[in-house]
């Protein structure tokens, strides 16, 4: 399948690159579970054969991600900073607010958490299955909406530049020093943006200063901008759509 | 009888928290803006019209005005559970005869603030709509003064059903664990794939690119509909990231009825991995609901498990089910205002 996007072992498992071993290790079980011989989720679109090479690259990105060492190496080598690292310095960035603050950000996707998660209780098969449910939305969405991130959106609002609202509004012809400017705009350091996206100094500034050519492949590219997007509360899609077509133009052989 | 009525639940008010939020963004946009439930799954006989019927009346109860639409042109029923006499006017008036208003379809129901739109069960006909008169039908639907329109789609993958089910701003499938249905539902899926795409290529004016992929499909290596949106993404990042959005849209929600073992209700899981592999889309598994005989017994008695067994766990199920679905729409409101 040359024309197919390849995927990173983080996407084969269907977890952000932030993903605790637990969520990981989740993931597995269900990826697994899907391409299982008996199971009747893949057996009408996928072939026995098509079945077992996605199994053998569900175990592949499994044997990686969920080994400490390999997982760091794997994230190393692609601009990912490991996820131990994310852990603390998530702890440590989600104080500088008070409570109060927090609570009066909390957004309807962690409403929608506790929502579920305060019947995780009751007696049901179902309860245990939402749980896991929740566990999936808080890894892949909550975050993004997370206080941290109101916090900076409080910055934005002590600016104001209807021409620049305009650009940010578009999102067109996006390009790293498009994406500077907003978060320049929008009074985040480059170092809070580190803490944030957990990415490499070195891909962020290349990303920033279109310096393409010393971007990792266009896959984890993609992931990078989305995030960065979802930081400053830019429209993903549109961003990560245009910064791409933006990035095949400079650089066409990945 | 609504027994439940001021007795509200945890789940009922987490509901009525969302919804409240969800007006107090609107404001004075609020009655334009309503949200469009559609549920399907291929299969007849899965439990659509348990899970259309019981998620409506959560919502009304949780606050929001309701209407309900049978859809199920040829096979309509919903009126029989919910206490409704089958109406002299139905959905075939909307086409044969002068109805102005389409609020002079609705009928009330046994639940305040949830009122039903009879299916059009005399016209065999109205099963095989042209195109005109379903954009009329939908455009006339998103007149309605309603928070939520919820529509019971018909079995199959007839042009009626998956236009019905795309238009929504929700699309929920159920399906039971057995392996016919779960084959329909994909069947399902892979036609709403392939309706959606075709509208959108006329939007977007895409047709000739996808043309020229669909044409060097062998050479591409395309095989599975993921792979024919990584490769419209390839030839132009720009159109390949709306088309996905655009499929993305379809806001697909899962729900796995009469599961009866663990590994039941873990099919949700595999079917919503298996999607995502497949289909290149985001398939929400909203979770399982037990098999209970409780349900037939209302079917019985010709009432809505949610009125006829207010405290049979399904319906908490399904309450949470209709609280997550209600949140995301909040938060997505939000989202949208904050990019005005």
């Amino acid at each position: 399948m040359s024309n197919t996007r390849k995927q990173s072992l983080y996407e084969i498992l269907d977890v952000s690159f932030n993903a605790s071993p637990d969520t990981i290790r989740h993931a597995y079980i269900k990826a697994k579970n899907a391409y299982n011989r008996d199971s009747l989720a893949a057996y009408s679109l996928y072939s026995a054969e098509e079945s077992k090479d996605i199994l053998s690259e569900i175990e592949e990105a499994y044997t990686i991600l969920s080994d400490v060492d390999s997982r760091k190496k794997y994230d190393d080598s692609h601009g990912i900073i490991s996820s131990d690292s994310y852990n603390s310095s998530y702890r440590s960035s989600s104080v500088t607010f008070s409570k109060n603050e927090a609570r009066e950000e909390i957004t309807s996707a962690s409403t929608e958490y506790q929502s579920s998660s305060t019947t995780s209780n009751a007696p049901t098969a179902t309860a245990g299955n939402m749980s896991h449910i929740d566990r999936i939305l808080q890894t892949q969405e909550s975050k993004s909406a997370n206080p941290v991130m109101k916090n900076y959106l409080k910055i934005e609002s002590q600016k104001n530049d209807p021409e620049m609202e305009e650009r940010i509004n578009k999102c067109e012809n996006v390009s790293g020093g498009f994406l500077r400017s907003v978060r320049e705009y929008k009074n985040v350091t480059l170092d809070q943006m580190i803490d944030i996206l957990k990415i490499s100094k070195n891909y962020l500034t290349a990303l920033e200063e279109d310096q393409v050519e010393k971007l990792p492949a266009n896959v984890f590219v993609r992931g990078f901008v989305i995030q960065y997007a979802r930081a400053l509360k830019l429209n993903h899609e549109k961003v990560s759509s245009s910064y791409m077509e933006f990035l095949k133009n400079k650089r066409p052989s990945l | 009888m609504d027994h439940n009525i001021n007795t509200k639940t945890e789940e009922e008010t987490i509901t009525s928290t969302s919804i409240h939020q969800e007006s107090k963004l609107l404001g004075s946009n609020k009655s334009s803006y309503k949200q469009i439930l559609a549920i399907g799954g291929g299969k007849g006989g899965v439990g659509k019209t348990l899970v259309t019927a019981n998620f409506a009346i959560t919502l009304a109860r949780a606050g929001a005005k309701v209407t309900l639409v049978d859809l199920d042109l040829g096979g309509a029923n919903l009126h029989t559970c919910l206490g409704v006499e089958m109406s002299s006017r139905t959905l075939s008036d909307v086409f044969s005869s002068d109805i102005e208003n389409i609020e002079d379809l609705c009928a009330p129901t046994i639940v305040p603030n949830l009122q039903l739109i009879s299916g059009a069960h005399d016209s065999l006909n109205a099963a095989n709509l042209p195109h005109a008169q379903k954009q009329k039908l939908i455009q006339r639907l998103q007149q309605l003064k309603s928070d939520y329109v919820i529509l019971d789609l018909g079995a199959g993958t007839s042009f009626n059903t998956l236009d019905f089910f795309i238009a929504a701003d929700v699309g929920i499938l159920v399906v039971l664990p057995e392996p016919t249905s779960i084959e329909n539902a994909y069947r399902f899926i892979k036609s709403a794939f392939y309706r959606k795409l075709k509208n959108i290529e006329h939007q977007l004016d895409a047709r000739e690119l996808v043309d020229k992929i669909v044409e060097k499909k062998e050479e591409l290596g395309i095989k599975t509909p993921a792979d024919l949106l990584s490769a419209i993404e390839n030839e132009s990042s720009d159109l390949g990231g709306k088309v996905r959005l655009a499929m993305n849209e379809m806001n697909l929600k899962l729900v796995v009825n009469q599961t009866r073992t663990g590994t039941d209700a873990e099919i949700g899981f595999g079917v919503k991995n298996v999607c995502k592999k497949y289909f290149g889309i985001n398939v929400d598994y909203l979770g399982n609901l037990e098999y209970d005989s409780a349900v037939w017994q209302s079917v019985r008695r010709r009432k809505p498990l949610a009125v006829e067994f207010p405290t049979n766990p399904l319906v908490a199920t399904m309450q949470k089910m209709v609280g997550h679905i209600v949140a995301e729409q909040a938060e997505k409101i939000k989202n949208e205002k904050s990019y005005e």
